[in-house]
């Protein structure tokens, strides 16, 4: 063995430019979690995530090998896997395309020809190209490429439509069971991949993201933690809730309009504007998987950034006089009648809205366990050692997704930007719908308890206090401010399922 | 909804989910402001502050058992109080009263000093 084989063994060999850039934004998100307190229990998690998925660690985040099923009911355009071929991925995970959509006719050639160069090293991990049989959903002007066959001379006709399915583990091929011309099922096994390991570490943990376990069980503990009460109390504060989600929307607008990201995309994005972290996760993961990071690092540095965001928008949409509205005192609710509300809510929403039955019911079971006044071990189980355990894997999941490819991009940069936009645009409409109702309501609400309706649960309702307190310092808005902040979270799930409900299966 | 709808298409569907947020949202308020009702508690007539009480209040006109029992009860706190403050230096209660507001306040006011938002 010479020093070149031995370097070739470590890992510098596989640093690349990405990863170092990447270990410079790492770095910043650990002095912001670390220095600066924001957000640190999320924080800290996804920036070691995001050091360790630019790292080239062996059996962190490899798949383990196995069958590669269709995507898609369609025609096997090219096969380029053989049975005994063997497969290597990558030391550090590259996002590829699994659709061209947004490709242009010298991107495909360009992906083509960089994929025949790996090929030519036996580390190409294109193995198929699938033509599906019914039209394009995309919407996306058709293109059609020349592309080279890989190690040949002849070319294929790759149109932008087509699937792409990529080797996800190492291994060898044990057996190729279609080839080019072929007509596939949707779910029908392409190959079978052998290796004699089973999967990094990551790859298992990341399964509570991918399976949308994480979010709804984080939603338990949100429950358990939170106090209904002061929505109970004074009901109509559910309004301000509603009044916030037009941050969502707005943002889904701007982010179409961008022409940078589909509908499901800006869909995604939207959901920044709830300031809600686990309902942005559960939402990118189920229309969005590719956005994820940017998505989930935008809502957890923003919601961190509210006490910073929302005091000089709350200052310019109200008055002095407006801030010094001292609001009636919240009744007491007793046991029964917060245990009813949490039935309600659960069986209404979830009528209601389907698709957001897992963060619905996750977060009134987490309630009504604490509420019963029966069940405190497992109430304490659910506020603490789960939603902390929980907390770490869906920050490090989060994290390992941030890699280079993936992470430095230009939708990246808007999506930092839509996100202060969401958030902005929430805590403007929350006010605005507070000053609204005030113009019909003989009991005044302070309009400081508006901005209050994005979720971001308690720093939101704090927000309002502290504001309250500049213009009166002897007002007291927090609890006001905790109904439509708590009130924010089911509006986020609400918008969360409609997307869901629309988007199903795009 | 396809991939790449038209701006009509997107003010739409926005318009349709907005309105779905909240109409969910009142329907739920009106729902829990309904449910409400069944256990909102009549209001209390406002107690009449407690006059010139001397201590013990045992001279106090003839008062339900349970009054009396408050009456005396507080008077002894109020004492055990006033003891713990100026310690064995003579003194007298002439009058005990609730207090304003402003106590509750302080207490809010110390409560929510001690969190640090930033």
């Amino acid at each position: 063995m010479d020093f070149t084989e031995l370097f070739e063994l470590t890992g510098f060999a596989a640093l690349n430019w990405q990863m170092l850039v990447m270990w410079v934004v790492v770095a910043v998100l650990l002095y912001l979690a670390v220095f600066k307190e924001f957000e640190p229990l999320l924080l800290v998690p996804i920036a070691f995530g995001a050091l360790l998925a630019n790292l080239p660690t062996k059996n962190m985040v490899n798949a383990p090998p196995g069958e590669i099923l269709s995507p898609v009911a369609g025609v096997v355009v090219a096969a380029y896997g053989e049975t005994g071929q063997t497969i290597e991925m990558p030391a550090t995970e590259r996002q590829r395309p699994s659709h061209l959509t947004k490709y242009s006719v010298e991107g495909i050639k360009e992906l083509f020809a960089e994929e025949n160069l790996l090929y030519g090293e036996g580390r190409q991990t294109l193995l198929y190209v699938i033509r599906p049989t019914n039209a394009s959903h995309s919407g996306a002007e058709p293109v059609s490429a020349q592309a080279a066959w890989l190690d040949s001379e002849e070319t294929v006709t790759i149109n932008n439509d087509d699937y792409l399915i990529w080797a996800k583990a190492s291994g060898s091929v044990s057996q190729a069971f279609v080839s080019a011309g072929d007509t596939v099922a949707a779910g029908q096994p392409l190959m079978r991949v052998y290796a004699d390991h089973s999967g990094g570490l990551f790859h298992y943990i990341s399964l509570g993201v991918v399976l949308e376990l994480f979010p709804p069980l984080i939603f338990l503990g949100v429950g358990a933690l939170t106090d209904f009460g002061p929505l109970i109390a004074n009901p109509r504060t559910l309004l301000l809730g509603a009044a916030a989600q037009f941050g969502v929307f707005a943002t889904y607008l701007g982010a179409i309009s961008s022409g940078l990201f589909t509908s499901y995309e800006a869909a995604a994005i939207g959901i920044i504007g709830g300031a809600d972290g686990p309902t942005s996760i559960f939402l990118a993961n189920a229309l969005a998987p590719d956005l994820m990071a940017p998505i989930a690092v935008a809502a957890y540095s923003y919601m961190a950034l509210v006490p910073v965001i929302q005091p000089p928008i709350m200052r310019a949409l109200t008055t002095e006089k407006e801030r010094k509205i001292r609001m009636k005192s919240l009744r007491k609710v007793g046991r029964l009648e917060k245990l009813i509300f949490a039935l309600i809510v659960t069986i209404f929403c979830i009528l209601v809205a389907p698709d957001a039955s897992p963060l619905i019911g996750m977060l009134l079971l987490g309630n009504f366990l604490r509420e019963c006044g029966v069940t405190q071990r497992l109430s304490k189980a659910a506020q603490n050692e789960l939603i902390n355990i929980v907390t770490i894997f869906l920050g490090t999941s989060v994290g390992i997704t941030m890699t280079g490819d993936r992470f430095l991009k230009a939708e990246t940069l808007m999506i930092l930007a839509l996100g202060v936009v969401a958030f902005s645009i929430a805590t403007a409409s929350g006010l605005l719908m507070a000053k609204l109702m005030n113009l019909f309501s003989k009991n005044k609400i302070n309009p400081l308890i508006g901005s209050a309706g994005v979720s971001a649960v308690p720093m939101a309702a704090r927000v309002s206090q502290v504001e309250g307190q500049k213009a009166d310092s002897s007002n007291f808005l927090l609890m006001h401010a905790m109904g439509p902040n708590v009130a924010g979270v089911i509006g986020t799930a609400l918008a969360a399922g409609y997307f869901m409900a629309i988007f199903a299966g795009h | 909804m396809p991939a790449h709808p038209t701006m009509a298409h997107n003010i739409k569907f926005i318009v349709f989910g907005f309105a779905f947020v909240i109409i969910v949202l009142l329907t739920l308020a009106a729902i829990t402001q309904l449910v409400g009702l069944a256990f909102k508690q009549p209001e209390k007539p406002k107690p009449a502050p407690v006059a010139k009480a001397p201590a013990p209040a045992a001279e106090a006109a003839p008062v339900p058992a349970e009054d009396e029992m408050d009456s005396a009860l507080t008077a002894v706190i109020v004492a055990a109080a006033v003891h713990a403050v100026i310690g064995d230096q003579p003194h007298r209660i002439l009058s005990i009263r609730p207090s304003q507001s402003g106590w509750a306040q302080e207490g809010r006011r110390q409560i929510f000093s001690s969190h640090s938002v930033r």
